[in-house]
């Protein structure tokens, strides 16, 4: 999990990214939704992608460096899968990272209950 | 110090801040708000008013020629700009007063700020209430039309405050010929009932609007310290947002029937 509440599923070199349930919850309906392109080369902290609910724009990020697979295109087409499934098929994008280390900075599922449960 | 994403950014100084725009560019004045944004002390509560000559403003994900009457547009010279928030298409003229608070991301909720400005209003004797689509209104009127957009450390709340708007070019501008033919991706405007504050009260104009919204933005958030307006802070962002690739192919994908 990250601080900017998005799950990431690691596959071996691959890491599947989403939001999670609670920043679903918090963004309202998703109205759309844009993703990374396959094999573009991305740096943690970057921009991928962006979600727009109740007329908000919001900044989706790569928590890690690598190569971008694949982005979802059902969530594209079927913007309410972030709502509906946001933990398994509203997933956002598949990515190759680069820096194993990279995942130590991220969240355990009790870290990231304890960091909604503080308020953020 | 404060490290956002790969920039450092300093954290000592004031933390309520107020900017007022000396442009009427739609350009200038959008990327100086995107400047604000990356700029500004996360922790901060920065307030920008800004105007502009007459534009139509579309939401980041919207179809323009979906939205707009494009061909009147350029006939009564009404400039087209797309902004970075979500939501529908809205009209600017001088008329017309923007407001901007940016706060931090812990604190954003899409009432907080609409309520601010509501409050302002009262206090100069305007009845105005948040709706439930957090837009500032009237009666059966909305007098401001709102949008946000959120980052990790920061969020910020942007709205249009009608005073004294040419309502009848907004309608004419708004009312695309080609809505019902064109399929698309994206969002669509919702459409409501607009009024000027000027049917409510003949005292109101930019200025006042301006002093009423900052006195609330101090009482709401701490003593507020007035920062200068720097046009060229953001002349990249400015020269990218008037391009055709922004304005028009950041659109997208539709389908337009020509029958």
């Amino acid at each position: 999990y990250t601080e900017s509440h998005e799950w990431v599923r690691i596959d071996g070199d691959t890491a599947t990214i989403g939001v999670t349930d609670y920043a679903q919850n918090a963004l309202g309906d998703v109205v759309y939704v844009e993703v990374p392109e396959a094999n573009t080369e991305v740096e943690a902290e970057d921009v991928v992608g962006i979600v727009e609910s109740v007329k908000s724009t919001s900044d989706i990020y790569s928590p890690l460096s690598g190569t971008i697979i694949e982005g979802n295109a059902n969530v594209v087409a079927n913007t309410k899968l972030v709502n509906k499934s946001p933990e398994a098929d509203g997933w956002l994008f598949k990515i190759k990272f680069s820096d194993k280390e990279q995942l130590d900075a991220l969240l355990d599922a009790t870290k990231y209950k304890q960091l909604i449960e503080d308020g953020h | 110090m404060l490290r956002v994403g790969r920039r450092l950014v300093h954290t000592s100084g004031p933390k309520t801040l107020c900017y007022v725009s000396q442009s009427t560019d739609p350009y200038t004045n959008l990327a100086f708000e995107d400047w604000l944004l990356r700029n500004t002390d996360p922790q901060s509560y920065v307030l920008y008013l800004w105007r502009n000559r007459p534009t139509i403003v579309i939401g980041r994900n919207q179809n323009p020629w979906k939205e707009c009457n494009l061909d009147m547009m350029q006939k009564r010279d009404v400039l087209l700009a797309r902004r970075t928030s979500g939501g529908g298409a809205v009209y600017h003229d001088l008329g017309n007063t923007n407001y901007t608070v940016l706060m931090p991301r812990q604190a954003f909720s899409r009432d907080r700020c609409a309520l601010m400005v509501a409050q302002a209003l009262q206090q100069a004797d305007i009845p105005a209430y948040v709706n439930a689509r957090h837009d500032v209104a009237v009666g059966e009127r909305k007098v401001s039309g709102s949008a946000f957009r959120l980052t990790s450390s920061r969020a910020f709340h942007h709205g249009t405050m009608l005073i004294d708007a040419d309502l009848a070019r907004l309608n004419g501008c708004l009312r695309s010929r080609h809505a019902d033919a064109i399929e698309a991706r994206g969002v669509d405007s919702v459409r409501s009932a607009v009024a000027n504050l000027r049917d409510y009260s003949w005292a109101i104009d930019h200025d006042a609007f301006c002093t009423a919204v900052r006195r609330q933005f101090d009482a709401s958030f701490g003593p507020v310290h007035d920062m200068p307006f720097d046009a060229a802070a953001n002349t990249e962002m400015k020269d990218r947002i008037r391009t055709w690739d922004w304005l028009f192919a950041q659109t997208p994908d539709f389908v337009h029937r020509l029958d």
